[in-house]
């Protein structure tokens, strides 16, 4: 068995390294300490991207569980993209951006996409590691589109921030009022996911064993994907699409402390917001003064991670044919 | 009898019975094969027996009452199945999935002896020595030892195998007859599905065989192991000559001809 004390060692150290971060990133920006400025712009946006970072990665460990596909992700399976097409149609009916309202709207849409790429995945019963992938691409595609039309055709709030913030993802929108906007849909999904966790071990029996082994599998299963839908949707109405964070962190820790889900979910959490919080001091650093998406910073990394990835559970399954 | 289906019927998915109005009957301490050809329905007999499939119509009663009545969790404190799936997802270790048979028992004053039970299961399935290993790194004969142990560590009074010999080689298929024997002879009752009919017949003490999709005749083995049963539900003439093994239990010896 894998040993438990690792998961506390690199628990912890991630931790440690989040608080430096967190440090790092209030005080980035040298010369201005004043208060102002790190109570109402640094702060909020740091605890925006660790949040982000917590939810992301969480949505991952969910969605890779309950679907039984380490290539799970919520960007990759259209999830997020039916977020920020919630919040482009949330701010058009005349809701404020960073509020509750749009959230809500952003976790309905994200719900409806997560369920279409299921039913349009499932055959004989099974959910297809594939066509899921597919679904989600064309998912995505839709959402672009419509928000751009959307966009372009506001004549309120709706129009003032351009489809590239909603698919590359930035902090630099995240106030006082997005932080208050996505942490209670966070906190509901990772207390859900906290409880699911040793269920979702069953679950790589495949549903008949897990079935067999007491797991009532279609609400386990459904209550996860909510999750994931609640963690994702609540970072995605105020900040965007950022992907691959959901697909890396869970991966890495998995190779670090194993599968075990309930460790993988926590560590995974506090390395996410490692992840965010380091990404975006990139984003904001690397072509200082003009800052990058943050999306884009994780997408460098992360797709040549899931190009290898892709490469293993090809070879394993043999072919998807 | 301890499980009873009545008149079970699971239609398939273009309109074909996999089970037309199957009507099957296992008594408190059987150890009851379930045998008959390819497709005659084995699977989907195991599947309702152990309340993985519901049927589209007909009851199954445990212990005098529905199968349905019970949650999932009950079901399982209740019953253990080996299936045929051996894949396990992501890198969990041996003893991470022989554990996993604790889980029904969670939150139960059982749970105070998991350890207990996951070392026994481990001592009978023979797999002490494959515990620190990935599940996924091991050969289908391993996996299939290390399922059978969290299958025994479920520690239900009835318990399903479906084909646990499929993958096993000859030594392993003896070592399984050991386990199962061992099981059994706890007091458990035993559901075991096989295509092995030499193997089979020398293990259990009852016999449902199955036809096309129906049960062709039931009842202790040497009343079913006939050569006019058999050659009924296989669809082709069937001849068999009953032996003794070297430990003294007979077995029935099966060719078509």
């Amino acid at each position: 068995m894998k040993n438990p004390g690792r998961s506390w060692i690199v628990g912890i150290a991630l931790f440690i390294t989040l608080s430096v971060l967190i440090a790092v990133s209030l005080n980035f920006g040298a010369a201005s300490t004043d208060s102002v400025v790190i109570w109402n712009i640094r702060l909020p946006r740091t605890i925006a991207a660790t949040l982000v970072g917590v939810g992301l990665a969480s949505a991952g460990v969910l969605l890779q569980g309950s679907l039984r596909n380490p290539l799970a992700d919520p960007a990759l399976v259209g999830v997020s993209a039916g977020a920020a097409l919630g919040a482009v149609l949330g701010a058009a009916i005349g809701l404020p951006f960073n509020s509750i309202g749009v959230t809500s709207v952003a976790v309905v849409t994200s719900s409806i996409a997560m369920a279409f790429v299921l039913w349009v995945s499932r055959s004989n019963g099974r959910i297809e590691v594939v066509t899921v992938l597919l679904s989600g691409i064309a998912v995505s595609a839709f959402g672009a589109a419509a928000m751009s039309i959307i966009i372009n055709s506001a004549s309120n709030a709706a129009g003032t921030r351009s489809v590239s913030f909603w698919t590359t993802g930035s902090f630099s929108l995240s106030n006082w009022s997005g932080v208050n906007a996505m942490w209670p849909a966070i906190a509901i999904g990772m207390v859900l996911a906290f409880f699911l966790a040793p269920s979702l071990d069953l679950l790589a029996l495949g549903d008949e064993g897990a079935h067999a082994s007491g797991v009532a599998v279609s609400r386990v299963r459904a209550l996860a994907l909510l999750a994931a839908v609640l963690l994702t949707a609540a970072g995605v109405a105020v900040v965007g699409v950022i992907a691959f964070v959901g697909l890396v962190v869970p991966h890495a820790v998995r190779l670090v402390i194993g599968p075990s889900h309930r460790q993988l979910l926590v560590v995974s959490a506090v390395g996410g917001a490692v992840v965010l919080l380091l990404a975006d001091t990139i984003a904001r650093l690397a072509l200082s003064p003009i800052e990058i998406p943050v999306g884009s910073v994780t997408a460098i990394v992360g797709a040549p991670v899931f190009f290898v990835m892709l490469g293993r559970a090809r070879n394993r399954q043999g072919g998807w044919a | 009898m301890i499980l009873v289906a009545k008149k079970c019927t699971v239609s398939g998915e273009s309109g074909q019975f996999r089970l037309d109005r199957v009507d099957v009957a296992v008594g408190q301490g059987e150890m009851h094969a379930v045998i008959g050809p390819n497709g005659a329905g084995k699977s989907t007999l195991m599947g309702i027996l152990s309340g993985i499939i519901t049927p589209d119509s007909g009851t199954v009663e445990l212990m005098d009452s529905p199968l349905g009545d019970l949650s999932v969790r009950e079901l399982a404190r209740s019953r253990a199945v080996l299936g045929q799936e051996l894949a396990v997802s992501f890198g969990f270790t041996v003893a991470e999935v022989v554990a996993w048979g604790r889980a029904p028992w969670r939150g139960t004053k059982e749970a105070s002896s998991d350890q207990e039970k996951i070392e026994l299961a481990i001592r009978v399935a023979e797999i002490a020595l494959l515990c620190d290993r990935r599940i996924n790194q091991l050969s289908g004969g391993e996996r299939k030892r290390v399922h059978i142990a969290r299958v025994i560590a479920q520690d239900c009074p009835l318990m399903f195998f479906d084909e646990p010999d499929s993958d096993l080689d000859l030594v392993g298929t003896q070592q399984l007859d050991e386990t199962l024997r061992t099981l059994h002879q706890g007091g458990r009752t035993l559901v075991v599905s096989s295509h092995n009919l030499s193997w089979i017949s020398g293990l259990s003490t009852h016999v449902t065989l199955m036809g096309e999709h129906e049960v062709v005749a039931a009842g202790p083995v040497r009343k079913v192991f006939t050569p006019e049963l058999l050659s009924q539900a296989y669809q082709t003439k069937i001849s068999v000559t009953w032996s003794t093994d070297a430990r003294g239990h007979e077995f029935a010896i099966c060719t078509s001809s």
